[in-house]
């Protein structure tokens, strides 16, 4: 058995989803570029000589767990540090809590988002537009569980395993093509098929946070040994998806000896051009 | 001197006296509590191109005659300081965290409060260029002019 196998997995979809799950992922670096006008101003403003337009660059970090509707933005010094509350909806919508100043919807876009604040000076109402840049990476908009299938590289890390310990946590690679698999919806969840290597279809559900569960399997293993496969831990992210694989078998495959166990970690990866 | 002249004499020497003697006016305390207008300007910037302005608005917290004070920025941060009868402010040093990894040090000088507002000078060191984080590119700094105006009534400085 390969400690570490690599091997192509495909999704596809089944049927058109009624609903896409708005999960995206944001959470990065920006640089803010503020525009801000002044209107509004009569003669006892206290400030007449601002001008009416005026321009500021400051930075700010978005954090945002893959999939959450909450995030928050922290716009940094020198401008004068601002800490804002936001819930995200769908197609990277954003609305930043009241309490936090008086904003207009946002927007995230792959290369940032854009927002508007509207704040009272005196007589003044000072627009301030927010266009932020992403500066370390690329926002992802949109479910990370593709609607219309999409095919993964997996690796497979064996992290544990009893039957022969010699083989855990070793690597070696084992590419092996697969065939198509579906994706199905409910009225409760968003079932699908998740094929694996062209073997077994395995039968899962996702939630709109990109969190998967698969129902556990059974096989014979050399014709003779029960083998239970559990899943764990699957999570669609920007880049595929991870799950963790616990094999059970009712006797050693290698040797004389009761039940083991094999563990192993998958990564999947997106590959390029599969539908999203 | 007769009697009706003299007591008018004294009456008139009294009221001398009295209009005489100087009343000690209690003095102004200091006040410099309010909103304000602050037009925040770059004065320098290493970190990137310099220029920028923006105006927004903070209040000022401060009981009438007390040397100390907090301006409340505009978002999330109340900035504490001290302030004399003569309207020159000082105030600590405020750390921040820029991008969730960069360092940054606000310093204030060049601190007073007049009648009409307040000026401040703004000194920002960050530890990396925020324009280019992770590429070695080492620490900048910023330099930014504030600009108070207060709103509504003066501030009162003593002296």
């Amino acid at each position: 058995m390969s400690p570490l196998l690599l091997s192509l997995i495909i999704l596809t979809t089944q049927q058109p989803a009624p609903a896409r799950p708005a999960v995206m992922a944001v959470a990065g670096t920006y640089q803010i570029d503020h525009t801000s006008r002044r209107t509004g101003c009569d003669a006892s403003s206290a400030a007449p000589s601002s001008p009416a337009q005026t321009h500021w660059r400051t930075f700010g970090v978005v954090s945002h767990a893959p999939g959450a509707t909450h995030l928050v933005i922290e716009s940094a010094t020198p401008a004068g540090p601002r800490n804002l509350a936001a819930r995200l909806s769908g197609d990277g919508a954003f609305a930043v809590r009241p309490g936090d100043g008086e904003f207009g919807p946002g927007r995230f876009s792959v290369g940032g988002f854009e927002v508007s604040e509207s704040t009272r000076i005196g007589s003044c109402v000072v627009e301030d537009h927010w266009s932020a840049t992403r500066h370390d990476a690329a926002n992802t908009i949109g479910p990370l569980l593709p609607d219309g299938g999409a095919s993964f590289l997996v690796t497979r890390h064996v992290t544990e395993d009893t039957c022969d310990p010699a083989h855990a946590m070793s690597a070696s690679a084992n590419p092996r093509a697969a065939t198509g698999a579906s994706i199905a919806r409910t009225p409760t969840g968003q079932r699908f098929v998740l094929n694996d290597h062209g073997t077994r279809n395995l039968f899962g559900s996702v939630d709109e946070q990109g969190r998967f569960t698969l129902d556990s399997q059974t096989s014979l293993v050399m014709d003779r040994i029960q083998a239970t496969d559990t899943f764990s831990g699957g999570q669609f992210n920007e880049q595929g998806f991870v799950l963790l694989v616990v094999t059970t078998l009712d006797a050693n495959p290698y040797r004389e000896g009761g039940a083991c166990r094999i563990t192993t970690r998958w990564r999947a990866t997106r590959l390029e051009g599969g539908a999203r | 001197m007769t009697r009706r002249t003299y007591v008018i004499a004294l009456a008139i020497s009294v009221l001398a006296t009295g209009c005489g003697a100087k009343a000690t006016a209690p003095a102004p305390s200091l006040q410099v509590g309010g909103d304000y207008d602050v037009l925040k300007t770059e004065a320098s910037n290493t970190c990137g191109p310099v220029g920028g302005s923006i105006s927004t608005p903070a209040s000022v917290t401060h009981q009438a005659g007390a040397t100390t004070f907090a301006i409340v920025d505009h978002g999330t941060r109340s900035l504490p300081g001290q302030v004399a009868r003569n309207g020159t402010m000082t105030m600590d040093v405020v750390r921040s965290t820029v991008m969730g990894t960069i360092a940054a040090s606000d310093t204030f000088t060049n601190g007073r409060f007049t009648a009409s507002g307040f000026d401040l000078t703004v000194t920002t060191d960050l530890a990396d260029n925020p324009n280019r984080p992770g590429t070695g590119s080492g620490p900048c700094r910023i330099v930014t002019t504030w600009r108070g105006a207060k709103l509504g009534s003066p501030n009162v400085i003593p002296e």
